[in-house]
Protein backbone atom coordinates (compact mmCIF):
# COMPACT_ATOMS: atom_id res chain seq x y z
CA UNK A 1 0.00 0.00 0.00
CA UNK A 2 1.34 3.49 -0.92
CA UNK A 3 2.61 5.53 2.03
CA UNK A 4 3.52 8.71 0.16
CA UNK A 5 1.64 10.88 -2.30
CA UNK A 6 2.68 10.23 -5.90
CA UNK A 7 1.97 13.89 -6.79
CA UNK A 8 3.74 15.88 -4.06
CA UNK A 9 5.69 13.23 -2.17
CA UNK A 10 4.12 14.07 1.20
CA UNK A 11 3.11 11.23 3.61
CA UNK A 12 -0.50 9.98 3.22
CA UNK A 13 -3.01 10.01 6.12
CA UNK A 14 -5.51 7.09 5.84
CA UNK A 15 -4.38 6.63 2.23
CA UNK A 16 -5.16 10.28 1.33
CA UNK A 17 -2.88 13.29 0.83
CA UNK A 18 -4.23 16.20 2.86
CA UNK A 19 -2.22 18.76 0.85
CA UNK A 20 -3.34 17.59 -2.61
CA UNK A 21 -6.98 17.14 -1.47
CA UNK A 22 -7.08 20.72 -0.22
CA UNK A 23 -5.64 22.00 -3.52
CA UNK A 24 -8.21 19.98 -5.52
CA UNK A 25 -11.04 21.34 -3.38
CA UNK A 26 -9.87 24.90 -3.99
CA UNK A 27 -9.65 24.26 -7.75
CA UNK A 28 -13.22 22.86 -7.77
CA UNK A 29 -14.53 25.86 -5.81
CA UNK A 30 -12.75 28.32 -8.09
CA UNK A 31 -14.13 26.56 -11.17
CA UNK A 32 -17.73 26.57 -9.86
CA UNK A 33 -17.43 30.28 -8.95
CA UNK A 34 -16.11 30.96 -12.43
CA UNK A 35 -18.93 28.89 -13.95
CA UNK A 36 -21.50 30.83 -11.94
CA UNK A 37 -20.04 34.10 -13.22
CA UNK A 38 -20.03 32.90 -16.84
CA UNK A 39 -23.55 31.53 -16.40
CA UNK A 40 -24.66 34.91 -14.97
CA UNK A 41 -23.21 36.71 -18.00
CA UNK A 42 -24.86 34.24 -20.41
CA UNK A 43 -28.23 34.73 -18.70
CA UNK A 44 -27.73 38.49 -18.81
CA UNK A 45 -27.10 38.43 -22.56
CA UNK A 46 -29.98 36.03 -23.15
CA UNK A 47 -32.46 38.10 -21.14
CA UNK A 48 -31.95 41.04 -23.49
CA UNK A 49 -31.93 39.07 -26.76
CA UNK A 50 -34.24 36.06 -26.18
CA UNK A 51 -35.86 36.36 -22.73
CA UNK A 52 -38.41 33.56 -23.12
CA UNK A 53 -35.89 31.06 -24.51
CA UNK A 54 -33.42 31.99 -21.74
CA UNK A 55 -36.01 31.53 -19.00
CA UNK A 56 -37.03 28.17 -20.52
CA UNK A 57 -33.40 27.03 -20.62
CA UNK A 58 -32.17 28.37 -17.28
CA UNK A 59 -35.16 28.25 -14.91
CA UNK A 60 -34.39 24.77 -13.59
CA UNK A 61 -33.86 23.34 -10.11
CA UNK A 62 -30.19 22.83 -11.07
CA UNK A 63 -29.69 26.60 -11.35
CA UNK A 64 -30.81 27.30 -7.76
CA UNK A 65 -27.38 28.75 -6.73
CA UNK A 66 -27.49 31.15 -9.69
CA UNK A 67 -31.04 32.15 -8.74
CA UNK A 68 -30.12 32.86 -5.12
CA UNK A 69 -26.94 34.77 -6.05
CA UNK A 70 -28.90 36.87 -8.55
CA UNK A 71 -31.64 37.64 -6.00
CA UNK A 72 -29.04 38.76 -3.44
CA UNK A 73 -27.17 40.91 -5.99
CA UNK A 74 -30.44 42.49 -7.15
CA UNK A 75 -31.57 43.29 -3.58
CA UNK A 76 -28.19 44.90 -2.78
CA UNK A 77 -28.24 46.93 -6.01
CA UNK A 78 -31.80 48.10 -5.27
CA UNK A 79 -30.73 49.30 -1.81
CA UNK A 80 -27.68 51.08 -3.27
CA UNK A 81 -29.85 52.68 -5.99
CA UNK A 82 -32.39 54.09 -3.50
CA UNK A 83 -29.55 55.40 -1.26
CA UNK A 84 -27.78 57.06 -4.21
CA UNK A 85 -31.05 58.43 -5.59
CA UNK A 86 -32.05 60.02 -2.27
CA UNK A 87 -28.52 61.37 -1.69
CA UNK A 88 -28.60 63.00 -5.12
CA UNK A 89 -32.10 64.41 -4.64
CA UNK A 90 -31.03 66.02 -1.35
CA UNK A 91 -27.66 67.19 -2.68
CA UNK A 92 -29.46 68.87 -5.62
CA UNK A 93 -31.06 71.19 -3.03
CA UNK A 94 -27.82 71.57 -1.09
CA UNK A 95 -28.57 69.07 1.68
CA UNK A 96 -26.93 65.95 3.01
CA UNK A 97 -28.86 62.67 3.41
CA UNK A 98 -27.22 61.78 6.74
CA UNK A 99 -28.00 65.23 8.21
CA UNK A 100 -31.62 65.05 7.02
CA UNK A 101 -31.98 61.53 8.38
CA UNK A 102 -30.67 62.57 11.85
CA UNK A 103 -32.96 65.62 11.79
CA UNK A 104 -35.99 63.49 10.96
CA UNK A 105 -35.13 61.01 13.72
CA UNK A 106 -35.04 63.89 16.21
CA UNK A 107 -38.32 65.28 14.89
CA UNK A 108 -39.92 61.83 15.15
CA UNK A 109 -38.82 61.54 18.79
CA UNK A 110 -40.30 64.94 19.56
CA UNK A 111 -43.66 64.30 17.90
CA UNK A 112 -43.94 60.62 18.89
CA UNK A 113 -46.48 61.46 21.64
CA UNK A 114 -48.85 63.05 19.09
CA UNK A 115 -49.11 59.83 17.10
CA UNK A 116 -47.66 61.51 14.01
CA UNK A 117 -44.52 60.23 12.29
CA UNK A 118 -42.27 61.15 9.38
CA UNK A 119 -40.66 58.53 7.12
CA UNK A 120 -37.42 57.36 8.72
CA UNK A 121 -34.42 57.72 6.42
CA UNK A 122 -31.75 56.12 8.61
CA UNK A 123 -30.20 53.12 6.82
CA UNK A 124 -32.72 53.58 4.03
CA UNK A 125 -30.58 51.60 1.56
CA UNK A 126 -30.33 48.57 3.85
CA UNK A 127 -34.07 48.71 4.60
CA UNK A 128 -34.92 48.86 0.89
CA UNK A 129 -32.55 45.98 0.08
CA UNK A 130 -34.20 43.84 2.78
CA UNK A 131 -37.67 44.84 1.55
CA UNK A 132 -36.74 43.89 -2.02
CA UNK A 133 -35.38 40.50 -0.93
CA UNK A 134 -38.50 39.84 1.17
CA UNK A 135 -40.77 40.83 -1.76
CA UNK A 136 -38.89 38.38 -4.03
CA UNK A 137 -39.29 35.56 -1.50
CA UNK A 138 -42.98 36.42 -0.97
CA UNK A 139 -43.51 36.24 -4.74
CA UNK A 140 -41.82 32.84 -4.89
CA UNK A 141 -43.95 31.67 -1.96
CA UNK A 142 -47.14 32.92 -3.60
CA UNK A 143 -46.39 31.13 -6.87
CA UNK A 144 -45.80 27.92 -4.89
CA UNK A 145 -48.93 28.47 -2.79
CA UNK A 146 -51.12 29.11 -5.82
CA UNK A 147 -49.87 25.89 -7.43
CA UNK A 148 -49.60 23.50 -4.50
CA UNK A 149 -52.44 24.66 -2.26
CA UNK A 150 -55.03 26.44 -4.38
CA UNK A 151 -54.79 24.71 -7.77
CA UNK A 152 -53.36 21.41 -6.42
CA UNK A 153 -50.55 21.16 -8.97
CA UNK A 154 -46.93 20.16 -8.39
CA UNK A 155 -44.18 22.73 -8.85
CA UNK A 156 -40.59 22.56 -7.61
CA UNK A 157 -39.84 25.50 -5.29
CA UNK A 158 -36.19 25.50 -6.46
CA UNK A 159 -37.41 26.11 -10.01
CA UNK A 160 -39.43 29.13 -8.86
CA UNK A 161 -36.39 30.64 -7.08
CA UNK A 162 -34.25 30.04 -10.19
CA UNK A 163 -36.87 31.72 -12.38
CA UNK A 164 -37.13 34.79 -10.13
CA UNK A 165 -33.32 35.01 -9.90
CA UNK A 166 -32.99 34.78 -13.68
CA UNK A 167 -35.52 37.53 -14.42
CA UNK A 168 -33.77 39.72 -11.84
CA UNK A 169 -30.45 39.48 -13.71
CA UNK A 170 -31.49 42.03 -16.38
CA UNK A 171 -33.18 44.15 -13.68
CA UNK A 172 -29.88 44.27 -11.75
CA UNK A 173 -28.02 45.64 -14.77
CA UNK A 174 -30.71 48.26 -15.39
CA UNK A 175 -30.53 49.21 -11.69
CA UNK A 176 -26.79 49.64 -12.05
CA UNK A 177 -27.35 51.89 -15.07
CA UNK A 178 -30.00 53.86 -13.13
CA UNK A 179 -27.57 54.28 -10.20
CA UNK A 180 -24.83 55.61 -12.48
CA UNK A 181 -27.26 57.94 -14.28
CA UNK A 182 -28.55 59.23 -10.90
CA UNK A 183 -25.16 60.89 -10.46
CA UNK A 184 -25.82 62.93 -13.60
CA UNK A 185 -29.42 63.76 -12.63
CA UNK A 186 -31.82 61.92 -10.34
CA UNK A 187 -34.65 62.24 -12.90
CA UNK A 188 -32.62 60.14 -15.35
CA UNK A 189 -32.23 57.48 -12.67
CA UNK A 190 -35.98 57.49 -12.01
CA UNK A 191 -36.80 57.15 -15.72
CA UNK A 192 -34.50 54.13 -16.06
CA UNK A 193 -36.00 52.65 -12.87
CA UNK A 194 -39.55 52.90 -14.25
CA UNK A 195 -38.46 51.28 -17.53
CA UNK A 196 -36.64 48.56 -15.57
CA UNK A 197 -39.74 47.87 -13.44
CA UNK A 198 -41.95 47.54 -16.54
CA UNK A 199 -39.32 45.28 -18.13
CA UNK A 200 -39.16 43.13 -14.97
CA UNK A 201 -42.95 42.78 -14.75
CA UNK A 202 -43.23 41.52 -18.34
CA UNK A 203 -40.38 39.07 -17.65
CA UNK A 204 -42.15 37.96 -14.48
CA UNK A 205 -45.28 37.31 -16.56
CA UNK A 206 -43.30 35.29 -19.11
CA UNK A 207 -41.33 33.49 -16.39
CA UNK A 208 -44.43 32.29 -14.55
CA UNK A 209 -45.93 31.16 -17.88
CA UNK A 210 -42.81 29.09 -18.59
CA UNK A 211 -42.61 27.24 -15.27
CA UNK A 212 -46.33 27.02 -14.49
CA UNK A 213 -48.08 23.67 -14.45
CA UNK A 214 -51.61 25.06 -14.08
CA UNK A 215 -54.17 25.89 -16.80
CA UNK A 216 -53.84 29.20 -18.67
CA UNK A 217 -56.65 30.91 -16.72
CA UNK A 218 -55.20 29.76 -13.40
CA UNK A 219 -51.76 30.97 -14.48
CA UNK A 220 -53.19 34.40 -15.37
CA UNK A 221 -54.56 34.80 -11.84
CA UNK A 222 -51.20 33.70 -10.35
CA UNK A 223 -49.39 36.23 -12.56
CA UNK A 224 -51.81 39.01 -11.57
CA UNK A 225 -51.22 38.26 -7.88
CA UNK A 226 -47.43 38.31 -8.22
CA UNK A 227 -47.42 41.44 -10.39
CA UNK A 228 -49.65 43.06 -7.74
CA UNK A 229 -47.17 42.22 -4.95
CA UNK A 230 -44.28 43.56 -7.03
CA UNK A 231 -46.18 46.78 -7.80
CA UNK A 232 -47.06 47.29 -4.12
CA UNK A 233 -43.40 46.79 -3.10
CA UNK A 234 -42.16 49.24 -5.74
CA UNK A 235 -44.90 51.76 -4.92
CA UNK A 236 -43.94 51.69 -1.23
CA UNK A 237 -40.29 52.41 -2.03
CA UNK A 238 -41.14 55.11 -4.57
CA UNK A 239 -43.57 56.76 -2.14
CA UNK A 240 -40.73 56.93 0.44
CA UNK A 241 -38.54 58.61 -2.19
CA UNK A 242 -41.36 61.00 -3.14
CA UNK A 243 -42.24 62.00 0.46
CA UNK A 244 -38.56 62.49 1.27
CA UNK A 245 -38.08 64.67 -1.81
CA UNK A 246 -41.12 66.80 -0.96
CA UNK A 247 -39.83 67.19 2.61
CA UNK A 248 -36.37 68.15 1.34
CA UNK A 249 -37.79 70.71 -1.05
CA UNK A 250 -40.12 72.21 1.55
CA UNK A 251 -37.28 72.38 4.10
CA UNK A 252 -35.14 74.15 1.52
CA UNK A 253 -37.96 76.62 0.74
CA UNK A 254 -38.43 77.30 4.48
CA UNK A 255 -34.71 77.87 5.10
CA UNK A 256 -34.47 80.14 2.03
CA UNK A 257 -37.42 82.25 3.19
CA UNK A 258 -35.98 82.47 6.75
CA UNK A 259 -32.58 83.52 5.36
CA UNK A 260 -34.13 86.16 3.11
CA UNK A 261 -36.31 87.35 6.01
CA UNK A 262 -33.22 87.82 8.16
CA UNK A 263 -31.52 89.58 5.28
CA UNK A 264 -28.76 86.96 5.06
CA UNK B 1 -91.86 41.60 -63.00
CA UNK B 2 -93.94 41.44 -59.79
CA UNK B 3 -96.08 44.52 -59.09
CA UNK B 4 -97.58 43.43 -55.75
CA UNK B 5 -96.05 42.07 -52.58
CA UNK B 6 -96.39 38.30 -52.25
CA UNK B 7 -96.56 38.62 -48.44
CA UNK B 8 -99.12 41.38 -47.83
CA UNK B 9 -100.52 42.06 -51.30
CA UNK B 10 -99.69 45.79 -51.28
CA UNK B 11 -98.31 47.57 -54.37
CA UNK B 12 -94.49 47.49 -54.66
CA UNK B 13 -92.47 50.73 -54.99
CA UNK B 14 -89.33 50.14 -57.11
CA UNK B 15 -89.86 46.42 -56.63
CA UNK B 16 -89.87 46.78 -52.80
CA UNK B 17 -92.85 46.57 -50.45
CA UNK B 18 -92.67 49.63 -48.15
CA UNK B 19 -94.56 47.87 -45.31
CA UNK B 20 -92.75 44.54 -45.32
CA UNK B 21 -89.26 46.01 -45.82
CA UNK B 22 -89.91 48.33 -42.83
CA UNK B 23 -90.98 45.37 -40.69
CA UNK B 24 -87.86 43.44 -41.73
CA UNK B 25 -85.65 46.42 -40.85
CA UNK B 26 -87.23 46.66 -37.38
CA UNK B 27 -86.79 42.90 -36.91
CA UNK B 28 -83.13 43.11 -37.99
CA UNK B 29 -82.47 45.99 -35.59
CA UNK B 30 -84.08 44.04 -32.73
CA UNK B 31 -81.96 40.98 -33.53
CA UNK B 32 -78.76 43.06 -33.63
CA UNK B 33 -79.62 44.74 -30.32
CA UNK B 34 -80.42 41.44 -28.68
CA UNK B 35 -77.19 39.97 -30.10
CA UNK B 36 -75.22 42.87 -28.67
CA UNK B 37 -76.94 42.37 -25.32
CA UNK B 38 -76.23 38.64 -25.40
CA UNK B 39 -72.62 39.23 -26.39
CA UNK B 40 -72.17 41.73 -23.55
CA UNK B 41 -73.61 39.28 -21.03
CA UNK B 42 -71.51 36.47 -22.50
CA UNK B 43 -68.31 38.52 -22.13
CA UNK B 44 -69.11 39.63 -18.56
CA UNK B 45 -69.89 36.04 -17.59
CA UNK B 46 -67.03 34.22 -19.32
CA UNK B 47 -64.13 36.67 -19.08
CA UNK B 48 -63.56 35.49 -15.47
CA UNK B 49 -63.62 31.80 -16.27
CA UNK B 50 -61.78 31.76 -19.58
CA UNK B 51 -60.36 35.21 -20.34
CA UNK B 52 -58.15 34.29 -23.29
CA UNK B 53 -60.74 32.05 -24.95
CA UNK B 54 -63.37 34.82 -24.57
CA UNK B 55 -61.06 37.42 -26.12
CA UNK B 56 -60.17 35.00 -28.93
CA UNK B 57 -63.85 34.42 -29.68
CA UNK B 58 -64.59 38.14 -30.01
CA UNK B 59 -61.36 38.97 -31.86
CA UNK B 60 -62.42 36.41 -34.48
CA UNK B 61 -65.83 38.11 -34.74
CA UNK B 62 -64.13 41.54 -35.12
CA UNK B 63 -67.31 43.15 -33.78
CA UNK B 64 -66.34 46.82 -33.68
CA UNK B 65 -69.74 48.22 -32.47
CA UNK B 66 -69.57 45.87 -29.47
CA UNK B 67 -65.96 46.95 -28.81
CA UNK B 68 -66.93 50.62 -28.86
CA UNK B 69 -69.88 49.95 -26.55
CA UNK B 70 -67.56 48.19 -24.08
CA UNK B 71 -65.01 50.99 -24.25
CA UNK B 72 -67.80 53.59 -23.97
CA UNK B 73 -69.13 51.95 -20.80
CA UNK B 74 -65.57 51.90 -19.43
CA UNK B 75 -65.13 55.60 -20.21
CA UNK B 76 -68.44 56.56 -18.54
CA UNK B 77 -67.67 54.50 -15.46
CA UNK B 78 -64.19 56.11 -15.42
CA UNK B 79 -65.81 59.55 -15.33
CA UNK B 80 -68.07 58.71 -12.37
CA UNK B 81 -65.19 56.95 -10.60
CA UNK B 82 -62.92 60.02 -10.91
CA UNK B 83 -65.50 62.14 -9.07
CA UNK B 84 -66.24 59.54 -6.36
CA UNK B 85 -62.55 58.68 -5.82
CA UNK B 86 -61.46 62.34 -5.59
CA UNK B 87 -64.30 63.06 -3.18
CA UNK B 88 -63.33 60.02 -1.11
CA UNK B 89 -59.64 61.05 -0.99
CA UNK B 90 -60.40 64.66 -0.02
CA UNK B 91 -62.96 63.66 2.63
CA UNK B 92 -60.68 60.91 3.99
CA UNK B 93 -57.58 63.08 4.24
CA UNK B 94 -59.41 66.09 5.74
CA UNK B 95 -61.04 63.78 8.33
CA UNK B 96 -57.65 62.24 9.16
CA UNK B 97 -56.07 65.70 9.62
CA UNK B 98 -58.96 66.83 11.83
CA UNK B 99 -58.71 63.67 13.96
CA UNK B 100 -54.94 64.12 14.38
CA UNK B 101 -55.40 67.78 15.32
CA UNK B 102 -58.13 66.85 17.82
CA UNK B 103 -55.77 64.22 19.30
CA UNK B 104 -52.93 66.74 19.68
CA UNK B 105 -55.30 69.32 21.19
CA UNK B 106 -56.73 66.85 23.73
CA UNK B 107 -53.16 65.88 24.78
CA UNK B 108 -52.51 69.55 25.47
CA UNK B 109 -55.73 69.75 27.46
CA UNK B 110 -57.52 71.90 24.91
CA UNK B 111 -60.56 71.31 22.77
CA UNK B 112 -60.33 71.37 18.99
CA UNK B 113 -63.07 72.27 16.58
CA UNK B 114 -62.41 71.44 12.94
CA UNK B 115 -61.62 74.65 11.10
CA UNK B 116 -60.93 72.86 7.83
CA UNK B 117 -64.34 72.31 6.24
CA UNK B 118 -64.78 69.30 3.99
CA UNK B 119 -64.52 70.82 0.52
CA UNK B 120 -67.36 70.34 -1.96
CA UNK B 121 -65.98 68.60 -5.02
CA UNK B 122 -67.28 69.91 -8.37
CA UNK B 123 -68.96 66.94 -10.05
CA UNK B 124 -69.04 68.09 -13.66
CA UNK B 125 -65.35 69.09 -14.04
CA UNK B 126 -64.12 65.88 -12.43
CA UNK B 127 -66.57 63.75 -14.41
CA UNK B 128 -65.34 65.33 -17.66
CA UNK B 129 -61.72 64.98 -16.61
CA UNK B 130 -62.32 61.29 -15.83
CA UNK B 131 -64.01 60.72 -19.17
CA UNK B 132 -61.16 62.46 -21.01
CA UNK B 133 -58.49 60.50 -19.13
CA UNK B 134 -60.12 57.10 -19.62
CA UNK B 135 -60.90 57.73 -23.30
CA UNK B 136 -57.34 58.89 -23.90
CA UNK B 137 -55.94 55.92 -22.00
CA UNK B 138 -57.79 53.40 -24.19
CA UNK B 139 -57.03 55.30 -27.42
CA UNK B 140 -53.32 55.62 -26.61
CA UNK B 141 -53.11 52.01 -25.49
CA UNK B 142 -54.74 50.62 -28.65
CA UNK B 143 -52.75 52.80 -31.06
CA UNK B 144 -49.42 52.26 -29.27
CA UNK B 145 -50.02 48.50 -29.05
CA UNK B 146 -50.57 48.46 -32.81
CA UNK B 147 -47.44 50.59 -33.29
CA UNK B 148 -45.07 48.63 -31.05
CA UNK B 149 -46.48 45.09 -31.03
CA UNK B 150 -47.90 45.25 -34.56
CA UNK B 151 -45.68 47.49 -36.69
CA UNK B 152 -42.25 47.90 -35.04
CA UNK B 153 -41.95 44.31 -33.77
CA UNK B 154 -43.67 42.94 -36.88
CA UNK B 155 -46.82 41.39 -35.46
CA UNK B 156 -49.54 40.45 -37.93
CA UNK B 157 -52.72 41.57 -36.13
CA UNK B 158 -54.83 44.43 -37.49
CA UNK B 159 -55.88 47.58 -35.63
CA UNK B 160 -59.43 46.17 -35.51
CA UNK B 161 -58.14 43.06 -33.71
CA UNK B 162 -56.12 45.13 -31.24
CA UNK B 163 -59.23 47.25 -30.56
CA UNK B 164 -61.40 44.17 -29.98
CA UNK B 165 -58.84 42.51 -27.70
CA UNK B 166 -58.34 45.64 -25.57
CA UNK B 167 -62.09 46.37 -25.49
CA UNK B 168 -62.95 42.82 -24.35
CA UNK B 169 -60.26 42.91 -21.66
CA UNK B 170 -61.54 46.35 -20.56
CA UNK B 171 -64.38 44.51 -18.79
CA UNK B 172 -61.93 43.86 -15.93
CA UNK B 173 -61.10 47.49 -15.11
CA UNK B 174 -64.71 48.56 -15.79
CA UNK B 175 -66.17 46.09 -13.30
CA UNK B 176 -63.50 46.76 -10.69
CA UNK B 177 -64.00 50.51 -11.17
CA UNK B 178 -67.73 50.00 -10.55
CA UNK B 179 -66.89 48.20 -7.30
CA UNK B 180 -64.43 51.05 -6.59
CA UNK B 181 -67.30 53.58 -6.89
CA UNK B 182 -69.14 51.67 -4.16
CA UNK B 183 -66.08 51.29 -1.91
CA UNK B 184 -65.29 55.02 -2.29
CA UNK B 185 -68.11 55.59 0.21
CA UNK B 186 -66.21 53.42 2.72
CA UNK B 187 -62.51 54.30 2.31
CA UNK B 188 -60.17 55.71 -0.31
CA UNK B 189 -57.46 53.19 0.58
CA UNK B 190 -59.79 50.28 -0.16
CA UNK B 191 -60.87 52.00 -3.41
CA UNK B 192 -57.23 52.40 -4.51
CA UNK B 193 -56.65 48.70 -3.85
CA UNK B 194 -59.76 47.60 -5.80
CA UNK B 195 -58.87 49.88 -8.73
CA UNK B 196 -55.30 48.54 -8.77
CA UNK B 197 -56.54 44.92 -8.99
CA UNK B 198 -58.69 45.81 -12.03
CA UNK B 199 -55.78 47.55 -13.73
CA UNK B 200 -53.34 44.69 -13.09
CA UNK B 201 -55.81 42.08 -14.36
CA UNK B 202 -56.38 44.20 -17.48
CA UNK B 203 -52.65 44.48 -18.28
CA UNK B 204 -51.95 40.79 -17.58
CA UNK B 205 -54.89 39.59 -19.69
CA UNK B 206 -54.09 42.00 -22.54
CA UNK B 207 -50.43 40.90 -22.63
CA UNK B 208 -51.49 37.25 -22.60
CA UNK B 209 -54.01 37.86 -25.39
CA UNK B 210 -51.31 39.60 -27.46
CA UNK B 211 -49.26 36.41 -27.18
CA UNK B 212 -51.97 33.80 -27.62
CA UNK B 213 -54.64 35.48 -29.73
CA UNK B 214 -52.85 38.16 -31.76
CA UNK B 215 -49.74 35.96 -32.13
CA UNK B 216 -47.31 38.71 -31.17
CA UNK B 217 -43.61 37.80 -31.05
CA UNK B 218 -43.19 36.80 -27.39
CA UNK B 219 -39.43 37.50 -27.38
CA UNK B 220 -40.14 41.14 -28.29
CA UNK B 221 -43.05 41.71 -25.91
CA UNK B 222 -40.69 42.65 -23.06
CA UNK B 223 -39.79 45.73 -25.13
CA UNK B 224 -43.17 46.43 -26.74
CA UNK B 225 -45.34 46.27 -23.60
CA UNK B 226 -43.24 48.58 -21.34
CA UNK B 227 -43.03 51.14 -24.15
CA UNK B 228 -46.79 50.97 -24.73
CA UNK B 229 -47.71 51.26 -21.04
CA UNK B 230 -45.18 53.98 -20.16
CA UNK B 231 -45.92 56.18 -23.20
CA UNK B 232 -49.67 55.79 -22.52
CA UNK B 233 -49.21 57.04 -18.93
CA UNK B 234 -46.88 59.87 -19.95
CA UNK B 235 -49.32 60.87 -22.72
CA UNK B 236 -52.27 60.99 -20.32
CA UNK B 237 -50.32 63.02 -17.76
CA UNK B 238 -49.05 65.51 -20.39
CA UNK B 239 -52.52 66.02 -21.94
CA UNK B 240 -54.13 66.42 -18.50
CA UNK B 241 -51.50 69.05 -17.57
CA UNK B 242 -52.15 70.91 -20.84
CA UNK B 243 -55.95 70.81 -20.32
CA UNK B 244 -55.51 71.96 -16.70
CA UNK B 245 -53.23 74.80 -17.82
CA UNK B 246 -55.77 75.92 -20.45
CA UNK B 247 -58.64 75.82 -17.92
CA UNK B 248 -56.59 77.67 -15.27
CA UNK B 249 -55.38 80.32 -17.69
CA UNK B 250 -58.93 80.92 -18.97
CA UNK B 251 -60.12 81.42 -15.38
CA UNK B 252 -57.40 83.96 -14.45
CA UNK B 253 -58.66 87.51 -14.75
CA UNK B 254 -56.20 90.34 -15.44
CA UNK B 255 -55.48 92.57 -12.44
CA UNK B 256 -55.61 95.80 -14.43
Amino acid sequence: MAKFCNKCGKPLVDGKCSHCEQTEKEVVEATSEENLFIEYLNVLKGMFTHPVATIKKEATAKNLPLGIVSMVICAILFGIFIHVLLSNIFSSVGMDLSVISTMMEQLNTQIAATGLSLPSLSNVGIKMAIMFAIASVIMAGLIYLMHAVIFKKKLDFKKIISMIGIIEVSFSVLLLAATILSFIHYVLGLIILILAIAFLLVHLHQGILVISTTTKTQTIYTIALCVGIAIIAFTLSLVTVLISSILALSLQTTSTSISSGLGL
Amino acid sequence: MAKFCNKCGKALVDGICPDCSKKEEVKEEQTTTSNLGNDLLDIIKNIWKKPIETIEKYVKKENLPLSFILLGIGVLVGGIFTYCYTDSIVTGIVTQINNKMAGIASMMGQSYTATTPITTIPFFQLFLSGILTTALAYTFFILLSKLFVGIIFKGKASLKQFTTAVATASVFPTLFTLVGILTSFISYQLTSFVYLIGLILFIVVVVQSFMDVLKAKEERLSYAVPLTVIITYVGIIVINIIVLAIITSSQVTPIY
